[in-house]
């Protein structure tokens, strides 16, 4: 199956959820999402970077150096408490939205 | 003070970025290659999965520069927001400085802040006309002056009709209606305008309208407009007004509406009526009194307006020679006409007012020299713990800042109270008085000079104090001494220049009121009475004011009493100014003839005016109705057509078709100055009011009271009001009339002494600073002096010394200044040259012997140094 395209306030709310374990760096953000969705979203790196960069822009995330896993510079990003809590408004939010489209989507009869 | 790491460079972002893409990519590649990829291949899968790289690396970019502009603004904000809260805390523990500092601001912001108001109000404030800036008035000038008189009836009628770039153009006439039938009878002042006046004025009415053309046939109904104040002083404000019936002139006129409090042209009129012009109109060329305007044409530009205007009047010269030879026609726009004549003072004050402020700030440099002495150890700190320089500029910047805007604040209650005082005492030439308020722009311009001066006085002492913080704390006092004297020279110079300035308008005023008006305007009153339609036989008329004058020489209360018809320094006369030949003497080319000022007056006119007589005699009794005609000239005609010739006997006609009379010529009197002590004394004649052929019916009363004017104008109503019940006229005192003619002079003068002294205040105070500071900062010098001998008179003397002659180096260059930009006063001046060496010696010798005052006294305190406790002191 094709890889979705992702909407651009979506990507912002995945990044945010795969930062909420601790400090990542850029790649490792890309794997972990496109880890989750078992290949199935699409996300392209170009659109990630400018997506974190925005979002450090917006005080969501800020990023510092450090050394990767194999002693490698690489800059990584952490939640700020603002982006925290704007991680738990978007995951509220996208919630409702799925299950009424999904109350929509299941109905069986036109009445019902 | 907060510490910030360094920001971002561009480069270093973009460095960044590249850094951060190379990981990922190299991160990727390194999977791939786990997977089982070739390097290179893995390499180009890594590249093609990533995307617009380029794409990537600017959007990036962008975000993270914006990024750094907002945290640099930040920071910016949060270290203004610091050092104000500081600054705040600093000023309150120095009260006396930041109240001399705050006050001497207050003193000239508010001075300048005022005067722009007044300089706006009358200048630069948009006129409530629509589009006022193309509105012209239109002028003749009077053949024989240079002067621009108001076009005449027929010359109106003409340049309306055949001009193009004009239109519509309209006219007004001064005219007087009696209002009957609401409260007291009581003239007011009414204009009669031509069609499409309001049109050319572009004002709408507050209620109802204005004319429409049907109004304007002969014969037409009778409406009027109203004035806003005459609609609220006579008809208490009734909203239902339009459509009411008023009684003008005993004639019902229908209020068609009522104008905006703030139209006011041609002058403040109570009554607007419209007046239809005939083709007899036409013909009236000679009697010039129409203020004409008119809307130029769109499109037109104001030279091709004059241009056309002009050659227009050419035309008019060349049909009617006689009346219009030698006159030319030109265009004044409409606000230059108003404010023009204001122009020049106006500014003038608002340059004295701003050396004002550049004194008080002078003053508040010094002070703040002295602040920064005293703040070296804490700067010195701050320094140390890593703060540029610019940052502790910024620092002491807002400090001065904070400091200037309370100045600010003060300033601007002064300047309303000056506003104020200006709308009270200005005088009734000045243009637009009601133009001037306090409003946004007093604000918009009280900030800007707030900003200037604050930095302008900040800069230089900010600077100097953070130099060099580790430098030798006296060598700087030194060094900041120097400036300070500099400043306090400064000072005295320009207080100087506004001295000799108002010293120079102070003679001019002394010397004009010295000047001989030729005619006693002390006790004395003026009532103008029009008896035209009241006594309509004209042999009823002759005999009215024979008996009026008999009737007020016995009058207690009255000492004499004429009657003219129009009398020096009133303008409620009628003043006629029609040419004369010369009998005998060579007839001059048809219309240019010479033309001198013929008043028509009773015998007890030049009595009760203190008219006096050179040669020959007054006219009297005798000179009635039927006797041979005569008339008394004065010096000035005398001198100017019969130099040296002998005058008496001479016989002089008018040039006029219908008044051939011959007069001979009886008398010479002395010139009169008809519009008080500036203006000059023109060619005049006066005649019998007795031997007039129609009894001239627009005559003023004047009356020399025994004890004062206030009686003889009581008297002299009584009297009127005994043979003509009910007559509606104004009684003017003459001191008044004749105190108003000084009025404008007064008023600069008045406003000129008050900046000079505040400015010489100022550079006293600045003085007194000085010296003190010196006499603190050498303490210890003078302690060891006094201990090895010298006295403490000795010590007092060379410190006075030095500061006299700081000033008197200060003074020679205000002399200086002074002489270059006395220039400027030089239309003011009158009976002064601008290099005047009395006033600028005396004023020289009194800023000297002030100066001199000013430092004497915190110099005595040398006097009381105790040697000792001064030679332990630091500094």
């Amino acid at each position: 199956m094709a890889a979705l395209e992702l909407l651009q306030g979506t990507v912002d709310t995945l990044i945010l959820k795969s930062l909420s374990w601790g400090p990542r760096h850029g790649f490792a953000v890309s794997r972990w999402i496109g880890d989750r969705s078992a290949g199935a979203l699409g996300l392209e790196d170009a659109g990630l970077y400018q997506a974190l960069h925005r979002l450090e822009r917006r005080g969501a995330v800020t990023s510092s150096w450090g050394l990767s896993e194999n002693n490698r510079r690489a800059r990584y990003y952490r939640l700020t408490p603002a982006g925290r809590r704007q991680l738990q408004a978007e995951t509220v939010t996208w919630r409702r939205y799925a299950e009424a489209v999904f109350l929509v989507l299941d109905a069986r009869t036109a009445g019902s | 003070m907060s510490f910030e790491l360094p920001g971002r460079t561009p480069a270093r972002i973009r460095a960044e970025l590249d850094e951060e893409f190379t990981f990922h990519l190299e991160a990727r590649t390194a999977q791939l290659v786990a997977e089982g990829l070739e390097p290179d291949a893995a390499r180009r899968a890594a590249l093609a999965e990533f995307g617009d790289l380029s794409l990537a690396q600017q959007r990036c970019a962008r975000e993270d520069l914006a990024r750094e502009r907002d945290r640099r603004r930040t920071a910016w904000l949060g270290d203004l927001r610091l050092d104000v809260v500081h600054a705040l805390r600093a000023l309150r523990r120095r009260p006396a400085f930041t109240a001399a500092a705050a006050l001497t601001l207050a003193l000239g912001i508010g001075g300048t802040s005022a005067l722009f108001s007044a300089v706006y109000g009358v200048l630069l404030r948009p006129l409530p006309y629509a589009d006022a800036g193309r509105i012209v008035t239109v002028w003749q000038t009077n053949p024989t002056g240079g002067q621009f008189d108001r076009p005449s009836p027929g010359n109106f009628l003409d340049l309306r009709d055949r001009s193009r770039t004009i239109a519509p153009m309209a006219a007004a006439e001064p005219s007087g209606m009696d209002l009957t039938g609401a409260g007291d009878p009581v003239g007011l002042d009414t204009w009669r305008v031509t069609e499409h006046f309001f049109d050319v004025m572009g004002a709408a009415p507050a209620l109802g309208r204005t004319f429409r053309p049907g109004e304007f046939a002969p014969g037409g109904p009778a409406v009027v407009v109203l004035s806003d104040a005459a609609w609220r002083r006579h008809f208490g404000g009734d909203p239902s007004i339009v459509g009411r019936r008023i009684t003008l002139d005993a004639i019902p006129h229908e209020v068609v509406g009522v104008l905006r409090p703030d139209f006011r042209y041609p002058t403040q009129g109570q009554l607007w009526v419209p007046r239809a012009l005939t083709e007899a109109d036409r013909a009236r060329r000679a009697q010039t009194y129409y203020t004409v305007v008119g809307r130029l044409a769109p499109g037109t530009a104001l030279a091709a307006a004059r241009g056309e205007i002009a050659a227009v009047g050419a035309n008019l010269v060349r049909e009617y020679p006689r009346i219009n030879t030698g006159v030319r026609f030109d265009l004044i726009p409409l606000p230059e006409r108003l404010s023009g004549r204001a122009r020049g003072s106006l500014l003038l004050l608002l340059g004295a007012v701003g050396f004002v402020l550049l004194i008080a700030c002078g003053n508040v440099a010094a002070l703040l020299f002295a602040r920064r002495a005293e703040q070296q150890r804490e700067l010195a700190v701050r320094a140390a713990l890593g703060a540029g320089r610019a940052r502790l500029v910024r620092q002491l910047l807002t400090e001065t800042l904070v400091v200037a805007a309370a100045g600010g604040a003060l300033g601007l209650g002064l300047a309303t109270l000056l506003v104020g005082a200006i709308r009270r005492w200005a005088p009734a030439t000045l243009p637009r008085v009601d133009d001037i308020t306090i409003g946004w722009w007093t604000i918009v311009f009280a900030v800007a000079i707030t900003l200037a001066a604050g930095l302008g006085c900040g800069m230089w002492p900010a600077l100097a104090g953070t130099r060099s913080l580790a430098a030798d704390v006296r060598g700087r006092a030194a060094r900041t001494g120097r400036t300070r004297d500099v400043l306090v020279a400064g000072e005295v110079a320009l207080a100087l220049v506004l001295l000799i300035a108002a010293g120079l308008l102070l003679r001019s005023f002394a010397h004009l009121l010295q000047v001989d008006l030729g005619f006693d305007p002390g006790r004395r009153v003026a009532a103008t009475l029009h008896v035209w339609d009241r006594v309509p036989d004209v042999g009823a008329r002759a005999e009215f004011f024979r008996r009026l004058d008999e009737r007020l020489a016995q009058t207690p209360g009255i000492r004499a009493a004429g009657a003219a018809s129009s009398l020096p320094l009133s303008a409620e006369g009628s003043e006629m100014d029609p040419p004369f030949l010369i009998e005998g003497a060579a007839a001059p080319a048809p219309g240019t003839e010479p033309t001198a000022l013929y008043t028509i007056v009773t015998p007890g006119f030049f009595r009760a005016m203190g008219l006096g007589l050179r040669r020959g005699r007054l006219l009297d009794a005798r000179d009635a109705m039927g006797a041979p005609r005569v008339a008394v000239v004065n010096e000035a005609m005398a001198r100017r057509y019969w130099d040296g010739a002998e005058v008496l006997g001479a016989r002089i006609r008018g040039a006029g078709v219908r008044d051939s009379t011959s007069y001979e010529i009886v008398g010479v009197v002395a010139d009169v100055r008809r519009s008080g002590h500036e203006s000059a004394a023109m060619a005049e004649y006066y005649v019998p009011h007795a031997q007039h052929p129609r009894a001239f019916g627009s005559m003023s009363i004047v009356a020399e009271g025994a004890v004062s004017a206030t009686v003889a104008g009581h008297a002299v109503q009584t009297a009127v009001w005994e043979l003509l019940p009910g007559q509606t006229f104004a009684v003017e005192e003459l001191d008044r009339l004749l105190a108003d003619t000084l009025a404008p002079r007064r008023f600069g003068l008045g406003m000129l002494a008050a900046f000079a002294l505040t400015g010489l205040l100022l550079a006293l105070v600045g003085i007194y600073g000085l010296v003190s500071v010196t006499v603190a900062q050498r303490m210890r010098e003078m302690g060891v002096r006094m201990a090895l001998g010298a006295t403490p008179a000795r010590l007092v003397r060379e410190v006075t010394a030095r500061a006299v002659r700081l000033a008197a180096a200060g003074i020679v260059v205000g002399l200086l200044l002074a002489l270059a930009t006395s220039r400027a006063l030089r239309a003011l001046l009158v009976g002064v040259s601008p290099a005047d060496p009395l006033t600028f010696g005396l004023v020289a010798v009194l800023a000297l012997a002030a100066a001199a005052v000013a430092s004497w006294s915190p110099a005595r305190r040398a006097a009381r140094i105790d040697p000792v406790r001064a030679m332990r002191a630091d500094g």
